[in-house]
């Protein structure tokens, strides 16, 4: 590659590629990232409406949050098995209304840490404001209680 | 804060390898990090489908963890690797050998290095970082990948480095204790060819090396009975992308920077056929990187009609095809 058709122009999101420079060589060089430039608003839509669909799934009581959460952050049901330390059989039994709801609190936790959320998280949900950007919760230092904080939808 | 202030850090291409070559460096050794790459034979493919991944995926490198261990055997460095049972410990150690002024590289889950954005905060267990100080609360991280030197919560650092899943870290920590002075470069390089080579045409796994490419070539006009809805596919699509040219690759699926070791091996060793195979490695690249803009390009139109699919395929099929000829030569001349 050329170290011309390398080049773009987005100081947000910086990497390193190897090219070709006019004398021949290769070397590395530092530039913007193609995809994050031309295609990201692509990748927001896509996200956006993969959250609207599932967040319809689970308020209409036809997924629990387990799956929600899974599918959100683009985890396999093997890997979430070994992530959280509960078998497949039983992360299957807890994707279904009656399997969670007989989960324990200790089980819920587990996935909390592995999705990356508040405990909370796992049993309620918050609506996106009107004016953009969303609600969400944010961990304290007690496992049990959240904090509610705006976020734009960048983050 | 208790900082390491001699360490350099340097924005790389690839985590591991650009790692390895900063550790290197702060010992006193000067070697690229195409250099680290080749030498412990980097390059690779593999296509990967099984019930751990949402969606079947590739590789185009070899397992991580594998860099730091196959340069240290073939350069002669001598870098200390330790994997923890005990999360306490591994904090314990981290910390004493930065009392002692050594920058240490760790394997981490990259879903909780909070310095990046959250799309790109995905659960990925083969993520390397330099940790060159700390304090109560945090620690100051160089990222290969970063422009500039990160801090992460203490918490957040010791959960990253004992994250569960594939290729679990397990507190996975090495350092350079000692590096030679004149590394039998020459020797390194052939082993390193010779191995890389091997992988990728002769290891007779179905899902590995120029094998893996042709399998993927046929597994990916399945792609669309395997996706939620054209979105997902279009968002399947589009991730082809990522694995070549975003995710620490150096562009064209760590093609370009196999392209500038050959180069730089070839100077060394004062072969002018290495310089040839250089120059072919990098169009090698290039049409890895048609592949990735056409990905990209079809995933935002959503034309992802099988025609569109078959084209892809075809495409792989020759990128397998030129692979094929290009290291079964390559191994025969370093033989």
């Amino acid at each position: 590659m050329k170290e011309n058709d390398a080049r773009v122009d987005f100081p947000d999101h910086q990497m390193v590629l190897y090219v070709e420079k006019a004398d021949g060589s290769y070397e590395s060089m530092q530039t913007g990232s193609y995809l994050t430039r031309n295609y990201f608003d692509d990748y927001q839509g896509k996200r956006a409406r993969l959250e609207e669909t599932y967040r319809g799934k689970l308020l209409a009581g036809q997924i629990t949050p387990v799956e929600y959460y899974m599918v959100l952050t683009e985890m396999g049901i093997g890997d979430l098995s070994s992530r959280v330390g509960l078998s497949v059989s039983k992360i299957k039994r807890q994707m279904t209304p009656s399997g969670f709801a007989s989960m324990r609190i200790r089980d819920a936790q587990r996935y909390a840490d592995v999705f990356g959320i508040a405990l909370s998280e796992i049993f309620h949900i918050c609506e996106q404001p009107a004016s953009g950007g969303r609600i969400r919760d944010v961990k304290t230092a007690n496992p049990f209680v959240t904090k509610a904080e705006f976020v734009k939808d960048s983050q | 804060m208790n900082t390491i202030s001699s360490f350099t850090h340097k924005m790389a291409a690839h985590c591991e390898s650009g790692t390895v070559a900063a550790l290197l460096a702060h010992k006193g050794l000067a070697l690229s990090e195409p250099m680290v790459f080749g030498v412990s034979a980097g390059i690779f493919f593999a296509y990967l489908d099984s019930r751990n991944l949402p969606f079947p995926m590739f590789v185009m490198r070899n397992r991580p963890g594998i860099i730091p261990r196959k340069l240290c055997k073939r350069i002669g460095a001598d870098f200390a690797m330790t994997k923890f049972r005990d999360p306490a410990k591994a904090e314990s150690a981290l910390r004493g050998l930065i009392d002692k002024g050594v920058p240490v590289a760790v394997q981490v889950d990259i879903f909780e290095m909070s310095y990046f954005p959250a799309h790109m905060r995905v659960h990925f267990n083969g993520h390397f970082v330099t940790v060159t100080g700390y304090d109560d609360t945090s620690y100051t991280l160089s990222d290969c990948y970063a422009p500039g030197p990160t801090v992460v919560p203490r918490e957040a650092l010791n959960k990253a480095r004992f994250a569960r899943g594939m290729m679990a870290p397990h507190g996975f920590m090495f350092h350079a204790r000692g590096v030679p002075t004149t590394p039998n470069l020459p020797a390194a390089i052939v082993k390193g060819i010779k191995e890389a080579s091997f992988n990728m045409v002769k290891l007779p796994v179905p899902f590995v090396g120029v094998r893996g490419m042709r399998l993927f070539s046929r597994k990916v006009l399945d792609w669309p009975q395997r996706a939620r809805d054209i979105d997902h596919l279009s968002h399947e699509i589009m991730k082809i992308h990522i694995f070549l040219e975003e995710q620490g690759t150096g562009g064209g699926g760590f093609r370009f920077m196999y392209a500038t070791f050959l180069q730089q091996a070839a100077t060394l060793l004062k072969r002018d056929d290495l310089a040839e195979f250089s120059k072919e490695m990098m169009n090698i690249g290039d049409k890895w990187r048609e592949i990735s803009l056409f990905v990209a390009r079809i995933g935002k139109k959503r034309d992802l009609g099988l025609d569109r699919l078959k084209e892809l395929s075809a495409m792989l099929v020759e990128r397998a095809d030129a692979e094929q000829a290009f290291f079964v030569r390559l191994l025969k001349a370093v033989k």
